[in-house]
């Protein structure tokens, strides 16, 4: 529970913040959840990848559906032939990684801090 | 333990942000992939939804009342403001909101400013940009336009609300090519829209062919150059009807000076990068008498270079001074090719030779002296610095001279160099108004006084301005400033030591060739001749004139004309010189020399229509036939033209050849032993293209109609469209090349109608739907109906896809 809990605190914040943080604004927020929240390592990368990931996945996916694919399919083509679809998945590991890496950080940051 | 392992993973973290935040990391040609991929500030962010901007309501206290724009289902704004220049205002916020990219990456093209955005690899362009003097030429135009208080109002409240846009910008709204090439938007300057006008005058009037002539007449010789350059096609069918006469007195030109002509010197410089051949334009108005509705009828296909996004965009104007339909160019204020309820106007290139080189002898080995009339003369050095992203600043040091900058330098000669004249360099002479109002004068013109009147204002790029009002007339103009030549006068290069190789000012106002209302009932240009032999000045430029006589040709002979009329022959394959070409070789070939499989292909041939149709395969063997008819009589010129720049022959002059003179040694091959004819040639040429040709290949599949993103951006672009026409067929499609507008406007006093479009959308961003579609209806050669209401009451809720309302 405290696990969908975390994954839903990385990706909703991430989404509410977007607007006033810098692109990898997200790893800020997965690094201070799992700061505060002090899972477990494996457990804190997992919910920072999958939080991050919901976050830009299904921001970009929203996007694409509205656009009917029109700028993605042109990006992903410029990027290696990628179809549009795949553009939208590569987009969501990508932020799955960063917020992975940062939750992960959080993390073990907090090991280092005796609150 | 503990921290080496958070160190670790940290660690990794930031690298990859840093990676990620990076442009083109480790030398690739990748944008920095977390800036542009994240969904919240990436290129997501331009995956539009729909066109409707974020931002309905703006605040812009520069405007003299609010003002209204209604945006109707093809994205074309009509702007309802209370003034001309507010109406300029919401023109720049309205370029700047859909093509502010372009504008940028223009204005840096034109101004030598690319390196400062893409690295050193532009460099070289940039300097050739200011060693043209590019600046030198704004500078001049926009000292003119500012010291009228109108254009200056007008060109300041463009530029004003172009930066109105581009403030309330956020980084995440950019238009994706700043994303992708890793830079930001800058203020909007009236020297921008300046430099941008001037990179029209290059791409229209910057055709020169001195050093290619001198070479050749040094070369070749006189008696062959005569042969191979004549300047006045017998057949052509100039602008201005042959039955104007000219009387008026002339305007001498300089006479020649004595001892000082430099023809028989080859000079062994490179050519600058000339603007393709296939700039060219139609034009032309049928009067009421010739049409079925009795209404005149303007049709319009400027030709220049195809990109996305276009270089046009269209706009609706009223305010309580004028109501106007038309394209603008997206840096400028203003309708340059359009209608309102009483007139309609539109431009075709005029060919004239505007651009003429001088030899610089030089009077000190530093080259900073050099002998004019007898005297020794300072050059002018003009510093300019160009900001090299990624590289050090480069300082370009031109010289200027009495006729311009020397933009030829050659480091292993003391003695001498070239310098350029350009009109487009000139600042405009002192008149109560210029080129700017010129437009906004049109876009308010009532009638041909009107129309007349406001031609007095503009200089260059000279232009047949072409007109037809609901009156019923129709009138054309050849206008701007013409420079007075002597016969060959500019030419060739000339020395620059001796004051009479100038130009001696330009044909007066009230000499220049028009004609208002000519017998024959329809008025055309096509870049070709403005004016047939009688005309008394000196007239040089090279351009194809089949279009012109193609357009002439249809017109003379039609009758009780419709727009769809018009629309037919504004999108016509017919190629007059296919037909007059083949003429000219069936004679000379010895059908009992061709194998089977050759005759097979003559077959086809013979049974062709002369359309250079999409689907069509003779078209592809006629164009491989005759490049090698052309390239084995002319192989001398190709074999010179290998070590210097060379003039090459006009396609008509061949034909000539082909007819009248078969057995000239021109037509000797020189790779064989053996001397042949124009017969032998034509034979050989044919059995090579039926070798080399494939039967399959469509001639769209060859013509390769594209329309080219402006930073050439492949999935951005539009490539390989079924398209008919090439070159010189009235739908004048070379690759990228070709009609950039349609339009025909049927002059209607109970309401003017029109259709057109252009090979693009109103958006210049790749990511909307309106980026390019019209593209497809373009390419099929299908218009779209302009929607022109009389006044804002008269455009109905369902018409509108959004408003933008300006209150101040």
């Amino acid at each position: 529970m405290k696990f969908i809990l975390h994954i839903f605190l990385i990706a909703g914040l991430s989404l509410l913040s977007a607007t006033y943080l810098p692109w990898w604004g997200a790893c800020i927020i997965a690094f201070v959840v799992s700061f505060v929240l002090q899972q477990k390592e494996g457990t804190s990368f997992l919910a920072g990848f999958i939080g991050v990931m919901l976050c830009w996945g299904i921001s970009a996916l929203m996007i694409n559906l509205t656009n009917e694919g029109i700028l993605a399919g042109k990006m992903g083509a410029l990027l290696g032939g990628l179809s549009a679809g795949l553009l939208v998945l590569v987009t969501a590991v990508l932020g799955g990684l960063l917020g992975g890496l940062a939750s992960w950080s959080g993390r073990l940051a907090r090991g280092l801090v005796k609150i | 333990m503990r921290v080496f392992k958070f160190s670790l993973v940290f660690g990794i973290l930031i690298g990859l942000i840093l990676l990620l935040n990076t442009h083109a990391p480790f030398q690739s040609s990748l944008p920095a992939l977390g800036k542009v991929l994240n969904p919240f500030t990436g290129f997501w962010q331009n995956a539009e939804s729909d066109a409707i901007p974020a931002k309905l309501d703006i605040k812009a206290t520069a405007l003299s009342e609010p003002a209204e724009v209604l945006f109707d289902e093809r994205l074309v704004p009509h702007i309802f403001a209370g003034s001309n220049a507010d109406a300029a205002f919401i023109q720049g916020y309205l370029h700047a909101m859909h093509r502010l990219w372009q504008m940028d990456i223009s204005m840096r093209a034109a101004g030598g400013r690319l390196s400062e955005v893409l690295g050193a690899r532009t460099l070289e362009r940039d300097i050739n940009q200011r060693k043209k003097g590019m600046t030198y030429a704004a500078e001049n135009a926009l000292r003119a336009w500012l010291s009228n208080p109108e254009e200056a109002a007008l060109l300041q409240a463009y530029v004003a609300g172009v930066n109105t846009y581009i403030e309330q910008l956020q980084p995440k709204d950019y238009p994706i090519e700043f994303k992708l090439l890793g830079y930001q938007p800058e203020k909007w300057t009236p020297m921008k829209s300046a430099l941008f006008l001037k990179s029209m005058a290059e791409s229209l009037c910057f055709r020169h062919q001195d050093l290619q002539s001198s070479n050749a007449y040094a070369l070749l010789g006189e008696e062959t150059f005569e042969l191979l350059y004549p300047e006045y096609n017998p057949k052509q069918s100039p602008i201005i009807p042959e039955t104007v006469e000219f009387d008026f007195e002339a305007r001498e030109p300089f006479p020649a000076p004595i001892d000082s002509n430099l023809l028989g010197l080859a000079l062994p410089y490179e050519s600058l990068d000339l603007p393709p051949e296939g700039n060219g334009s139609n034009n032309w108005a049928v009067a009421p008498q010739k049409t079925a509705a009795g209404h005149a009828i303007l049709c319009s296909d400027p030709h220049l270079g195809l990109t996305l996004p276009s270089i046009w965009y269209e706009t609706h104007i009223s305010t309580p001074e004028l109501n106007v339909y038309g394209v603008s160019l997206p840096s400028a204020p203003g309708i340059l090719i359009g209608f309102n309820q009483y007139i309609a106007w539109a431009e075709t290139n005029v060919g004239h030779d505007v651009l003429d080189w001088y030899t610089i002898d030089w009077a000190n080995s530093e080259k900073t002296a050099y002998y004019y009339e007898g005297e020794t003369l300072r050059v002018d050095i003009r510093r300019d610095t160009i900001r090299v992203k990624g590289g050090e600043t480069h300082i370009e040091e031109t010289k200027y001279t009495v006729w311009g900058p020397v933009v030829y330098e050659d480091s292993t000669s003391q003695y001498q160099d070239l310098a350029m004249r350009w009109i487009a360099h000139d600042p405009p002479v002192e008149k109560s108004f210029y080129d700017l109002e010129t437009f906004w004068r049109l876009m308010a013109a009532k009638n041909h006084q009107d129309y007349q009147q406001a031609l007095r204002g503009y200089e260059s790029p000279a232009q047949n301005f072409a007109f037809a009002s609901t009156t019923g007339d129709v009138a054309i103009t050849v206008n701007g400033s013409l420079p007075v030549k002597r016969d060959q006068q500019g030419r060739f290069i000339q020395d620059g030591s001796e004051s009479e190789n100038a130009w001696n000012g330009y044909i007066p106002r009230d000499q220049i060739p028009q004609v208002l209302n000519p017998e024959r009932g329809f008025i055309s240009s096509a870049n070709q001749h403005s004016t047939d032999e009688d005309y008394p000045y000196y007239y040089n430029a090279g351009f194809d004139d089949y279009r012109g006589r193609t357009v002439n040709g249809y017109l003379d002979t039609m009758n009780n004309i419709t727009v769809e009329d018009m629309m037919r022959m504004q999108t016509s394959a017919y190629s007059l010189y296919a037909r007059e070409a083949l003429a000219a070789c069936w004679p000379l070939l010895d059908e009992t020399r061709l194998s089977e499989e050759e005759r097979a292909a003559l077959q086809l041939l013979k049974g062709w229509d002369h359309h250079f149709t999409a689907s069509a395969h003779a078209p592809v063997l006629f164009e491989i036939w005759q490049d090698s008819v052309y390239r084995m009589t002319f192989d001398e010129i190709f074999s010179l033209a290998k070590e210097q720049a060379m003039l090459y022959p006009e396609n008509w002059r061949l034909i000539e050849l082909l007819e009248t003179a078969p057995e000239n040694a021109i037509f000797d091959y020189q790779e064989t032993q053996t001397v042949e004819t124009a017969a032998d040639i034509v034979l050989m040429a044919f059995q090579k293209a039926v070798k080399n040709w494939s039967e399959e290949e469509t001639w769209a599949e060859r013509n390769q109609a594209s329309v080219n993103h402006v930073a050439g951006i492949a999935p951005f672009s539009r490539s390989n469209l079924d398209m008919n026409g090439n070159g010189v067929t009235i739908n004048a499609t070379r690759r990228d090349h070709g009609p950039s507008w349609r339009m025909i406007v049927e002059m209607d006093p109970d309401g003017v109608r029109a259709n057109g479009l252009y090979p693009g959308g109103q958006s210049g961003n790749p990511g909307s739907r309106y980026y390019d579609n019209m593209v497809d209806d373009w390419a099929d050669g299908r218009y779209q109906e302009l929607f022109f209401p009389k006044n804002q009451q008269a455009i109905s809720e369902d018409k509108v896809l959004f408003t933008l309302r300006f209150t101040k």
